[in-house]
């Protein structure tokens, strides 16, 4: 968005953008005032998603990047989606192997029946770290709860460990006494060392040249890369290509 | 195949996300589509044309994706691309007049103007519009072997607990494919390298051979292949997998210690769609008041300070000397490949295709004069997955991990707060789809149209393309109102046929706007083996 095309939008449109993205102002400032703010944040916004990108996000995100001037013609209430779908249902999505992301919806009646009874009741999700994918008391490695309120719908779980299984139970806590709700399926947290690997820096010299050639030190893609002024690439060759 | 060499596996990725709009005049979301096809596939086509002219020998792999595909071949785009070239030449004419009085910048003005009129004409003339028929043609010479991707270009990974979301995905993919091409596709571009343990079931049962994967996805399996990245794996279902190769990668893809971020470039950022009054420019952008790149960019990459006037000449020079460059190290690799293997090790180098010429200007330069050099290469040839195959059948097997290329390696691009709350919503649908198929297992008629029409909703919501904008670019708007329309949609027939009731005139505007996947049949959301 250029500072051009918001001057040509009434100061109304302004306040719904800059209330749209999230972006503090007070109430008093004036039109050029409000367009320095939005200008900023965008800047600050565009800033973010490009050092959040490697490489080949960036070619990507070329492809769809060809104004300045973002379109805030949406209409979000056009196409409503239901707010819930009424069941009791849990999903459990693996984002990378240290996070996963779980959403669930609770029918009605079963939220009605947290509410029931002389003391409130609570949900809690109880993430199962296991050795195999099924809750058998043998599989067990180890678990933890994530206390929730009622409103929640979805939760970002830190995995502690790679190579194993996981899985959610959805609870309904009463005092001392404990309700399933639903159960999630299963995830495995995968691996993030190469395979009967330990140490990547201790690779040269072992018989894992393969490996070093693949730029296997170089696995993260992200921007860390050292400058080199000629742009020519010449990190890997100089040091193991020899 | 010579087993004294090794070989370089080139793999352009060929996508966008569908956008056809005919309800509007016109859409500045097509200009994703325009811009790629003058900026990137036809010189990408007819570059290729004049080294298979001049006999120069290459082979290498694209990905079409069959959303591409439909938009290359559908007329009103077609007829919408004709105008947009139009549009750029006539600016061309008044650049070149705006220009007349500084040299430097009228050789660029004359510079641009040339080549959208050749695009004219080779869009016009030599491919009569449709340039999948240059993508044949160069197939059935032997320089190109064509494949598919997913349907809409899913992320893959978060449709696992989805079954029939993947079957969909890739049946739709491989019959899209068989329709615009006329045989089955052997290899298959996973989007965004998006690999899961056992994903490569779904594709065996379609006749896929091989794919591709995130170099981590193969190194970070429980087992370490013999070769490393440098010869395919044999997944749990059979099919190949080959890995990408990440120094050959990263040399083209990084603007921070790969070639194209040289200062000699031209920079993309400044273009006269951004710089010029309304008055002048008003005619060539959208709407006459979004300003959009027009590709008349006078500037190269230097420290921010306008007046460093981009030149051609010396711009073409350094990315010869890049490509110099890179089959030098490709060289030095294979040479050291040959000591640590015993076979030939091929070298996977995948990249985007708008690379080459969009995001890259240069790129084709680069591009052309590494396909010259290769030809001359005594220490490798370019090849393609499929020949490597054929000559080496027997490989180790090894399953890959979860992975992908995006940043961080797996899916923290397409699963991340601004995005995931599509994931309920599209779970959803999904799950309603195959709900539809075993209420009308064979339905035929209206009822089928509707019920083909809710599939094609549905994956068109799917696109990895729509999480992506969300998370990564500045105007998301329209990536939210595409998810939330294709599930409206859908949610509304889903509703209708609960009620029996069906709204033609709603479903005919719906079938115009998405009308993608015509042979598509619903029922490949049962439960029904359909293969």
């Amino acid at each position: 968005m250029t500072e051009e095309r918001l001057q040509l939008l009434p100061e109304d449109f302004l306040r719904n953008i800059a209330v749209k993205e999230g972006i503090s102002f007070d109430d008093t400032i004036d039109k050029q005032e409000l367009i320095e703010i939005i200008l900023d944040a965008i800047e600050e916004d565009r800033a973010e998603k490009y050092s959040s990108n490697n490489p080949a996000m960036r070619i990507k995100e070329r492809k769809f990047d060809i104004t300045l001037n973002e379109q805030f013609d949406f209409d979000e209430d056009k196409y409503p989606l239901p707010e819930k779908y009424n069941e009791t249902k849990i999903v459990l999505l693996l984002r990378d192997p240290a996070w996963a992301y779980a959403y669930w919806d609770i029918k009605e009646s079963d939220i009605e029946a947290v509410k029931v009874g002389a003391v409130n009741g609570s949900l809690l999700l109880r993430v199962f770290e296991l050795e195999k994918p099924e809750i058998l008391k043998s599989n067990i490695i180890d678990f933890f709860d994530i206390p929730l309120k009622i409103n929640d719908s979805s939760w970002y779980i830190n995995l502690p460990n790679r190579g194993v299984y996981y899985k959610l139970e959805l609870l309904l806590k009463r005092g001392e006494t404990e309700k399933v709700l639903c159960f999630s399926n299963c995830i495995l947290s995968p691996s993030w060392e190469v395979g009967e690997m330990n140490n990547i820096k201790e690779m040269k010299g072992t018989g894992n040249d393969l490996l070093l050639v693949a730029g296997v030190y170089d696995l993260s893609e992200s921007e860390t890369g050292t400058k080199i002024p000629q742009r020519i690439i010449s990190m890997i060759d100089s040091e193991y290509l020899e | 195949m010579s087993i004294e060499k090794g070989y370089l596996g080139f793999v352009l990725h060929s996508h966008l996300p569908y956008v056809h709009h005919p309800e509007k005049q016109h859409c500045l979301e097509e200009y994703w589509f325009f811009d790629a096809l003058a900026e990137t596939y036809l010189p990408l086509l007819d570059l290729f044309n004049k080294l298979y002219a001049e006999k120069i020998p290459y082979k290498l792999t694209i990905s079409l994706s069959p959303t591409l595909t439909t938009m290359l071949l559908d007329d009103l785009l077609q007829t919408r691309f004709a105008a947009y070239l139009e549009n750029k030449i006539a600016l061309g004419e008044k650049e070149l007049e705006r220009n007349r009085k500084n040299p430097d910048l009228l050789k660029l003005s004359e510079l641009y103007k040339k080549h959208y009129e050749k695009c004219r004409d080779s869009f016009e003339n030599t491919y009569k519009r449709n340039l999948i028929k240059g993508f044949k043609a160069l197939e059935k010479a032997g320089c190109i072997e064509i494949i598919t991707t997913a349907a809409t270009h899913a992320f893959l990974p978060l449709y696992q607990e989805f079954p029939r979301v993947i079957e969909a995905q890739i049946h739709t993919a491989v019959m899209s494919y068989g329709r615009v091409f006329g045989k089955a596709p052997r290899g298959m571009w996973i989007p965004e390298l998006g690999y899961f343990p056992g994903l490569g079931k779904y594709m065996k049962q379609h006749g896929i051979d091989y794919s591709f994967v995130a170099a981590h996805g193969q190194l970070f399996a429980n087992k370490k292949s013999k070769y490393g990245v440098y010869g395919p794996v044999e997944t749990s279902s059979g099919i190949l997998a080959f890995s990408r190769d990440i120094p050959a990668s990263r040399a083209v893809f990084s603007t921070e210690d790969g070639y194209p971020g040289d200062q000699v470039y031209r920079d993309a950022e400044q273009d006269i769609g951004f710089d010029q009054g309304f008055d002048y420019i008003g005619p060539y952008i959208y709407d006459d008041k979004i300003r959009i790149n027009t590709g008349y960019k006078y500037y190269r990459i230097d420290t921010g300070e306008k007046g460093h006037v981009y030149n051609p000449e010396k711009a073409a020079a350094k990315a010869i000397a890049h490509a110099e460059n890179y089959i030098y190290l490709r060289s030095k690799q294979v040479k050291k490949l040959k000591t640590l293997m015993d076979r030939p090790p091929i070298i996977i180098c995948p990249y985007d295709s708008e690379i080459f010429g969009k995001w890259w200007y240069e790129g084709l330069i680069w591009f052309e004069h590494v396909i010259r050099k290769a030809a001359q290469s005594d220490d490798f040839e370019m090849s393609t997955p499929s020949q490597y195959i054929d000559e080496f059948s027997v490989n180790e097997k090894v399953e890959p991990i979860f992975s992908s290329w995006g940043n961080k390696g797996y899916a923290s691009v397409w699963l991340e707060g601004s995005n995931d709350w599509i994931y309920r919503h599209i779970h959803k649908a999904s799950e309603r789809m195959k709900e539809l198929v075993a209420r009308f297992p064979n339905e035929s008629g209206l009822k089928k149209r509707v019920l083909d029409q809710a599939a094609r909703e549905v994956l068109l919501s799917q696109a990895s393309d729509w999480p992506f904008i969300m998370k990564t670019c500045l105007s998301a708007d329209y990536a939210k109102m595409r998810v939330k329309r294709h599930l409206y949609n859908f949610n509304k027939i889903y509703d209708n046929l609960c009620r029996n009731t069906v709204n033609t005139e709603w479903l005919t505007r719906i079938e115009k706007e998405n009308k993608i996947f015509p042979d598509l049949d619903y029922r490949i959301f049962g439960d029904r083996d359909f293969s």
